[in-house]
């Protein structure tokens, strides 16, 4: 079939925009007049669109898209090997990092200042955690003694590595006895793990207190925690284990949940992993279920819930760091409580960057204040026992 | 060629990269052209597709995905990601059908760098003009009047060279193709 020019070029138009809708309207109708003028429309699109292709395949840059979008899925994987991929990466990464700015340093055979922070050396989880006994007398918990002590009849025992283990008798829920009460008291740059006479196991992150008797009587399990803690509590079906933390109180069974309320940020937070909890806060009350969590607005008194990703919550207990979209000024809190350092703005513009990743928490401030400013537009500058951060531009 | 998607799936579910490798040196190129002729823009285009494959696997929707429907999958959902690409620049979308997107589909998928081979040597052959005419308004989506104002020459005249080059492109291409049938069936009788 012969396609007169004029027709021609409305079709080519067409396919390339640039046809008026005059053009448009005339193609439309030929195409529309016999089954016949179909079929060669269709042809002469199958070669228009093998030439057109053939012209533009070269400008595609495959490979780049390829290791772009790569990136990007190995960015967002959310199976753990693939985690650990990226952390073997970023360790590796860092390590060559370390070296090169040792040597460097080394090399440039300056004067270390007494008064200033060595960075490198700084890592967290190492201050000593202090046990508070009832009679107020205070006991050195050093990470690697092992001791036992009796308080009544609860023997109460460390083993190095392991944590403080409160073992009751087996009978002494029901006991009615005037029971003494035990604070851990876990500083910054510290974390710590006990077991309660009951089996449940606390995870303490830094800066965070928890008092709780060294052995249950009566109707309840209670406890209170000012900071952030990680609770696996054992299942006693008659026995609620109730958790307090200023004016919020939470009420389970058996489970495992995240608190975090530190006194020092208005927003307090219980994460649900598994099990059930009921969440009461100053006049408001709510049930949590797995992966739900319980907000707690100080300031407004209000009590919110929504759902969320478990996993960057509960990891500090498995001595990660995990970031998903965390801005810098809530990142720097962490640091400075595992770190214990403190954190300075200098420029007020980066507080709002957010930053996605997860870190051992094993490694040196220094391996991440190098890897805040690999990643980002920030830079770092220490001032005695203060990081400063910085605007790039 | 199906045997490939069904690996690719296989890959995909068991949590390992490499099967977004070769869906990428699979899908990536055509999906890329299929794309360019909604947003008649290649660079949009590149970006464009590549989220939907950052989609694919980070909202696991490989595991909706039957091998044989999975090129037609990946092409749908470039298609709608380009109208509400298009719809939120301000782009009128309502042609897109007039695009006869399922014909578009049906290229995009043969088009692999054999073809584009095949077309490239057939436009070496083409005289000089013919073939600039070609490229600047088939391959460039020059109008007419571009073209031939980029060229020198007169709107007639890459009317003509045009529809005369594309002809003769039809000719050389489709011969290959004879060429390949015989190539094929003559093995048929060897074995």
């Amino acid at each position: 079939m012969e396609i007169n020019d004029h027709l021609y070029q409305s079709i080519l138009e067409s396919w390339s925009g640039k046809a008026t809708p005059e053009q448009r309207e005339l193609v439309a109708k030929w195409r529309q007049a016999s089954p016949g003028h179909e079929a060669c429309y269709r042809e002469l699109f199958h070669l228009y669109y093998q030439v057109n292709g053939a012209g533009k395949y070269d400008k595609i840059d495959a490979e780049a898209a390829k290791s772009q979008v790569m990136r990007q899925l190995s960015r967002k994987r959310k199976s753990a090997r693939s985690r650990r991929m990226l952390f073997t990466w970023i360790t590796s990464a860092a390590a060559c990092l370390l070296v090169a700015l040792t040597l460097l340093y080394t090399w440039s055979g300056e004067e270390k200042e007494n008064m200033q922070l060595e960075v490198a050396q700084v890592v967290g989880g190492q201050a000593d955690v202090t046990l508070v006994l009832g009679n107020g007398q205070e006991v050195s918990l050093t990470r690697d003694s092992s001791f036992e002590l009796k308080v009544g009849n609860v023997n109460v025992q460390q083993h190095s590595g392991d944590g403080l283990r409160y073992v009751g008798d087996k009978d002494s829920l029901s006991d009615n006895v005037p029971v003494e009460y035990n604070t851990i008291r876990v500083p910054r740059g510290g974390e710590y793990v006990l077991t309660l006479s009951d089996g449940t196991k606390v995870w303490l992150n830094s800066a965070t207190d928890l008092r709780f008797p060294v052995r249950f009587t009566g109707k309840t399990r209670e406890v209170e925690i000012i900071g952030e803690g990680y609770f696996d509590v054992a299942k006693d079906a008659r026995h609620p284990f109730i958790v307090r933390s200023g004016e919020m109180r939470l009420q389970v069974l058996g489970t495992s949940f995240n608190v975090k309320a530190y006194a020092d940020e208005t927003i307090k937070a219980v994460t649900l992993v598994t099990g059930k909890v009921q969440v009461k806060a100053g006049q408001e009350e709510e049930v949590l279920l797995p992966g739900w969590q319980s907000i707690w607005d100080e300031r407004e008194h209000q009590l919110d819930k929504c759902q969320v990703n478990v996993e960057p919550i509960i990891s500090w207990r498995m001595g990660m760091f995990d970031f998903a979209e965390m801005p810098l000024e809530e990142l720097v809190v962490q640091l400075s409580r595992w770190y214990d350092v403190d954190f300075f703005f200098v420029n007020q513009n980066i507080k709002k960057i957010r930053f996605t990743g997860a870190i051992k928490r094993s490694n040196s401030l220094k391996f991440m204040l190098d890897f805040l400013e690999m990643t980002s537009g920030v830079r770092y500058e220490i001032k005695g026992k203060t990081v400063c951060l910085y605007s790039v531009k | 060629m199906r045997s490939e998607d069904a690996d690719i799936l296989k890959c995909l579910e068991n949590g390992d990269t490499g099967g977004m490798t070769v869906l990428f040196d699979r899908y990536y190129r055509p999906l890329v052209l299929f794309a360019d002729t909604f947003l008649q823009d290649l660079a949009w285009a590149e970006d464009v597709v590549q989220e939907q494959f950052v989609k694919f696997w980070e909202r696991e929707l490989f595991r909706n995905v039957h091998e044989r429907t999975l090129s037609t999958f990946l092409f749908t959902l470039t298609k709608n990601a380009c109208i509400n690409a298009m719809k939120k620049r301000g782009i009128q979308t309502e042609d897109i059908s007039a695009k006869d997107y399922d014909i578009v589909e049906e290229e995009a998928v043969e088009l692999d760098e054999r073809t584009v081979f095949t077309v490239r040597q057939a436009l070496e052959r083409l005289p000089q003009r013919m073939k600039e005419v070609v490229i600047n308004v088939v391959c460039e989506g020059c109008s007419y009047a571009e073209a031939a104002e980029r060229m020198g020459i007169s709107v007639n005249t890459v009317k003509t060279s045009l529809h005369k080059g594309m002809k003769e492109l039809r000719g050389m291409l489709e011969e290959k193709k004879d060429f390949l049938i015989l190539l094929l069936y003559g093995r048929k009788i060897f074995f």
